[in-house]
């Protein structure tokens, strides 16, 4: 129902290209929601994005983060942007950030801007009923050889009071050629709904955007989110996702490397804790030759906690030299802990390099062993490791802030999911 | 003449490498290379051994016959065979297996009957002996995992197991110890025959110390630039390749 | 320097199937269709007792309800399941007891596969079951087992024979719920083999099936069960042919395989179905279900594949590790070439403590086809300290095939290990360059690269059918790169 609807709203989108696009929400049955699915949400009613009155700033906890003058900050509470919380870039800088509303993507014809076609492409079904509900969110734009004198920073706060609500979002960034902009999210909230939102990313030729997205939703949160990024020649996208929250999570980020000599970086820690169920799902399209993607992912498995992650990567036959790296390895802490994987290599070019490897397992016995015959206890050494286990990929955050925040906001994590585990 | 190399070009993609190239082997003669690094040494000796990927003009000869067209197993077949500078792994491959195929199409190229299993193991005992390849390594995938002195010394014996007529040892030295380049040197030293030439390319003096060539050229950007015997490797250890280049710069 | 396109694709063209030869056996074949009548001729015809007739009927009402899994990563016509014959018989001898007995023209078909039921088996110290179309024509060396107290006869012939054991274990390891296939192989299954091994046996020689699929217009839907006892061992191959046809046929085989305490089975299958023609014109489906229960604790079982035949491959030969410190293997070459669609892997699900399983999977595409490894390593949470380690690699010869790899991890048990590695890559041209510089041809030196390639998963194979795959691999590449 939604695939024909959103074509039928926006008709100048075209067709969807992806044939297993269900009409209703994919069940377990459907290959990529075998893990995760969400069986009631035709039940869900929509929260549609609600102007804040302009005195309601208790329950803002910004800023959480020691950013200082160095940030740009968009402050997004509900859906909508909050002016007087924010620090929004000068005109003069040529970044501009604005709200986008259903008018834009209904015109987007005119106006040569994409607004919607990835999501008609490659969304998923829910991205796509996100799509059909008028969706509104931020749209950032970035001029051409424009390189961000800052990092921006858009502090997503959701407070969904009741269940099987659900408030859709859209937000489009476009970095015009050549230009360059690092790009963090804080997305939290509270309350017990679900945020579903839908990223169109297009990355110009020779562009290099770097985004960050801290996903610290509260266990009682749902959340769909799907970021579908389409790379133009020589350009650059690295994705890092930290994901330390929320009681059913699924992220999907679909990656389309448009033009030759692109590259991209996929990143992500995933700390389920108790009753937290934590998605990530990956599509690397390889369809231009000469590029390269690394991915790198670890999860953290807390008790009663449930990471899954399944990323694809695509070579399709016109993309020769190809070379793509995945890997994911899963930290079980405890036996109640689960870990479902599923990494997928589809090639359909021969002069590729293309490899991918899994590991699950435990922290080693020995190695603790070792740790406290040299005087450690058994749960500073145990810290130690899992510290280990994140900290080089944490290495990936180029946010000098936001990375020693991760860092601690990590270790106090961790120190959560120990003291459950015992 | 055994090797006639006439005014041989070279280029990939647009960049042109051996830049007109003239050499001649007689039988029975060791010729010696040198020259610094990016000259173009390794790409002659992929050349006359056929890899592909290049563009190519002039004219490459063995025993009056052009080979530029050849592909590189007729060539191989005909006599030529290369000591890679870096031997590639063939995992799952048996040396043994391998050899003996190369080996009996060689000998079918050559008219000759094909060695039996038995006949075989006793050439592969014997020429192994001569370059202390131990039999363990014989059963091994070619060159899996192998160290660095163990592949080169792989390559000696398989120029051995093929008794070639023109063999080109590309940088065989680089890479060893002090002990397994004698050891290399006198495989190879066995291995002169009046009916066999060589073409022994180095960058150091070092390896002509002990396999000592009838004559020494010296290739500089593309070009053979000085020729003579063997006490030209002397002095340019002693002088090293800028006095080559002042010597030219004064000459033009 | 590499051969033109044009080149290859006559040579691709000239690949010859060297089994494509149909045998002019006078035959028994019931009309197509599948109803409960069809699944009473069958027993019927079988002499079976009423508890197999029920429970094939009971399989066959599950199957009405199915639908074909539609998953797998292959596209294929849609299948009638009317139009398949069910019942196709030599009309001579349906159970012979010597090969004396064994009519000529069935005994020369097996002479020109290659598989010569007397002396040469004799010397290789393999007894043979020879199953045509739907039924077991001859079983070598039952007496020399009998000695040793090891059954191995065809499934009909257990049914009669062993009663209690057929029934004790059929469908335990695959019950008919398990997939379609399955469900429609338990309602209308005819032949295969069983093989029973008694306590402490050692198996005194290999064991061995040849499927063989002669007439026009049937399916082929054999079982094989095999049970080895507590601390006992067999090695167990099967190797499968099929005339060349334009049409596409059906097999949808099970195996169910049981290992008691400290028992081990190696399961080896050679199977080289009648691919199709260069244009994918005919060619066999092969729909398989194979599973094997490490029952008992210290339990071994592996499977070690060879694959070059068939149209289209559903396969995933699985181990349930069951009996603590039992120990699952699954090692394959699947190649494809032309336009064959393989989907196959294996499951290897842990229950039992400190289970260990190994999968070693080497793909090779050439041609158009595609070539899908697909496979679970599942931890259930008993299944303390349980191992698996997973190596998946794919071979890719020419830009029109695809190579893809789908594992699954579902790890329910934090002291499991489980490692996995892929990679997909071609053969590099500076090997290439390497081999023919020692006098090679570009084709052998290509065939020597991919039997080194496979030869970790060859090694798992008794010694003279690692000679006949190696071969094999050799023959179905021929052509077909560059």
């Amino acid at each position: 129902m939604t695939n024909t609807e959103m074509m039928t709203k926006f008709p100048h989108l075209g067709q969807a290209s992806d044939k297993h696009l269900t009409h209703e929400p994919p069940d377990f049955r459907h290959e990529d929601w075998k893990y995760t699915h969400f069986p009631q949400f035709q039940q869900y009613k929509i929260q549609l994005p609600s102007a804040l009155s302009q005195d309601d700033r208790t329950p803002l906890s910004v800023p959480k983060i020691p950013l200082g003058d160095d940030t740009w900050i968009v402050v997004v509470k509900n859906g909508v942007i909050q002016p007087n919380l924010s620090q929004l870039p000068d005109p003069s800088s040529g970044i501009s950030i604005r709200s986008l509303t259903e008018a834009d993507v209904q015109h987007s014809e005119e106006s040569g801007l994409p607004f919607g076609a990835l999501a008609m492409k490659h969304g998923h079904y829910f991205s796509q009923w996100a799509m059909a509900q008028h969706a509104a969110g931020l749209f950032i734009d970035v001029k051409k050889d424009v390189v961000a004198q800052k990092p921006l920073l858009i502090q997503t706060i959701n407070e969904i009071t009741e269940a099987k609500q659900v408030l859709p979002c859209h937000h489009v960034v476009r970095l015009a050629p050549h230009s360059s902009l690092t790009l963090s999210e804080i997305l939290e909230g509270d309350g017990a709904g679900m945020s579903l939102s839908v990223y169109e990313i297009h990355v110009g030729i020779g562009a290099n955007l770097k985004h960050n997205q801290l996903q610290l939703w509260a266990n009682s949160q749902e959340c769909i989110q799907q970021v579908l990024v389409a790379q133009e020649r020589e350009s650059q996208y690295a994705h890092f996702a930290y994901c330390s929250g929320g009681k059913k999570v699924r992220n999907q980020l679909t990656v389309s490397q448009e033009g030759q000599m692109a590259h991209t970086e996929l990143t992500g820690l995933v700390l389920p804790g108790r009753n937290e169920h934590l998605d990530n799902q990956t599509l690397m399209r390889h369809i231009s030759p000469n590029c390269s993607s690394r991915q790198r992912y670890r999860s953290l498995v807390g008790h009663e906690g449930t990471s899954v992650f399944n990323g694809k990567v695509y070579v399709d036959p016109a993309a020769q030299k190809t070379d793509a790296y995945q890997h994911h390895a899963s930290l079980l802490m405890h036996e109640s802990a689960v870990s479902n994987a599923k990494p997928e290599l589809e090639i359909y070019a021969d002069d590729v390099k293309c490899s991918h490897g899994a590991t699950t397992g435990m922290l080693d016995a020995g190695e603790v062993h070792y740790m406290r015959s040299r005087g450690l206890s058994e749960i500073q050494a145990r810290l130690m490791l899992q510290e280990a286990f994140v900290r080089d990929l944490l290495e990936s955050l180029p946010v000098e802030s936001l990375r020693s925040w991760c860092l601690n906001h990590c270790v106090e994590r961790l120190h959560d999911l120990n003291r459950l585990t015992d | 003449m055994l090797l006639e190399i006439e005014n041989l070009r070279a280029s990939i993609e647009g960049k042109e490498i051996l830049k007109g190239i003239n050499l001649n082997i007689p039988s029975g003669e060791v010729h010696a290379i040198m020259g610094p690094n990016g000259s173009g040494k390794s790409t002659l000796s992929s050349i006359i051994a056929g890899k592909d990927g290049y563009d190519i003009s002039g004219s490459i000869r063995l025993d009056g016959q052009e080979i530029l067209d050849w592909e590189p197993e007729i060539r191989s077949r005909a006599g030529i065979f290369l000591a890679f500078q870096y031997p590639v792994e063939l995992p799952g491959v048996g040396l043994s297996s391998f050899l003996r195929a190369c080996v009996n199409e060689r000998r079918k190229y050559l008219g000759e009957p094909e060695l039996d299993a038995s006949a075989f193991l006793a050439l592969m005992r014997e020429k192994a002996a001569m370059v202390e390849l131990s039999q363990e390594l014989i059963r091994r995938p070619v060159n899996q995992g192998f160290s660095g002195g163990e592949k080169k010394r792989n390559e000696i014996f398989q120029m051995a197991m093929l008794e070639p007529r023109m063999a080109i040892l590309d940088e065989t030295d680089s890479g060893l110890d002090i002990d397994a380049l004698r050891i290399v040197a006198e495989g190879v030293n066995k291995l002169r025959h009046a009916q066999r030439s060589m073409l022994v390319i180095t960058h150091y003096q070092r390896l002509l110390e002990y396999i000592i060539p009838d004559r020494v050229h010296v290739l500089m950007d593309g070009a053979i630039v000085m020729s003579g015997d063997r006490t030209l490797a002397l002095t340019l250890e002693e002088k090293g390749y800028d006095w080559i280049r002042a010597e030219q710069e004064v000459s033009s | 320097m590499a051969q033109s396109e044009q080149e290859l694709l006559e040579q691709l063209s000239e690949r010859a199937y060297p089994h494509g030869f149909e045998s002019d056996i006078e035959q028994e074949i019931i009309p197509k269709g599948l109803s409960e009548e069809t699944i009473r001729f069958i027993s019927q015809r079988k002499n079976e007792p009423e508890w197999l007739l029920q429970w094939r009927l009971k399989a066959y009402k599950h199957w009405l309800g199915l639908k074909e899994p539609k998953w797998p990563k292959l596209t294929y016509p849609p299948i009638d399941y009317q139009d398949i014959s069910y019942y196709a018989a030599p009309k001579s001898a349906p159970v012979l007891n010597s090969l004396d007995e064994l009519d000529p023209e069935i005994k020369s078909t097996y002479d020109r596969l290659g598989i010569p039921l007397e002396e040469q088996m004799m010397l290789a110290g393999v007894a043979v079951d020879a199953v045509l179309d739907s039924v077991s024509v001859v079983t070598t060396f039952k007496e020399k087992l009998a000695e040793k107290g090891v059954i191995f006869c065809s499934i009909s012939e257990a049914v009669h024979l062993y009663p209690e054991l057929v029934r004790a274990y059929l469908g335990t390891v695959v019950p008919f719920t398990d997939n379609f296939f399955a469900a429609l192989n338990s309602a209308v299954f005819t032949d295969g083999s069983f093989v029973f091994i008694p306590p402490g046996v050692h198996c005194p020689m290999e064991l061995s099936t040849y499927f063989r699929i002669n007439a026009r217009g049937t399916g082929q839907f054999e079982r094989t069960l095999i049970v080895a006892s507590e601390d006992s061992y067999v090695s167990y191959l099967e190797g499968c042919t099929a005339p060349k046809r334009d049409e596409n046929q059906l097999h949808a085989a099970v195996v169910e395989l049981v290992a008691m305490d400290r028992g081990e089975i190696k399961y080896s299958t050679v199977q080289n179905w009648y691919p199709g023609d260069k244009d994918g014109k005919g060619g066999i489906y092969n729909f398989v279900t194979k599973r094997g229960l490490c029952k008992g604790v210290s339990s071994k079982i592996s499977w070690t594949q060879v694959e070059t035949g068939s149209a289209i491959t559903w396969k995933y030969p699985s181990v349930v590790l069951q009996g603590d410190d039992s120990r699952g293997a699954f090692y394959s070459v699947a190649m494809t070439t032309h336009l064959q669609q393989a989907d196959t892997g294996t499951k290897m699900i842990h229950i039992g403590k400190n289970t260990q399983s190994r999968i070693v999977s080497k793909g090779i595409s050439a041609g158009r086809s595609q070539n899908s490894y697909r496979g679970l390593v599942k931890i259930r949470k008993s299944a303390f300290k349980a191992r698996n380690y997973s190596q998946c690699d794919s071979l890719l010869m020419g830009n029109r095939c695809g190579a893809h790899t789908f594992p699954y991890f579902e790890i329910h048990q934090p002291t499991a290990i489980v490692e996995h590695e892929a990679t997909t890559s071609k053969i590099a041209e500076d090997i290439l360059f390497y081999c023919t510089q020692r006098g090679l041809s570009r084709e052998s030196a290509i065939a020597m690269i991919v039997n080194g390639y496979a030869r970790e998963v060859l090694d798992h194979l008794p010694m003279e059918f690692a000679v006949e795959a190696r071969k094999l691999l050799a023959i179905s590449l021929e052509g077909s790169v560059g």
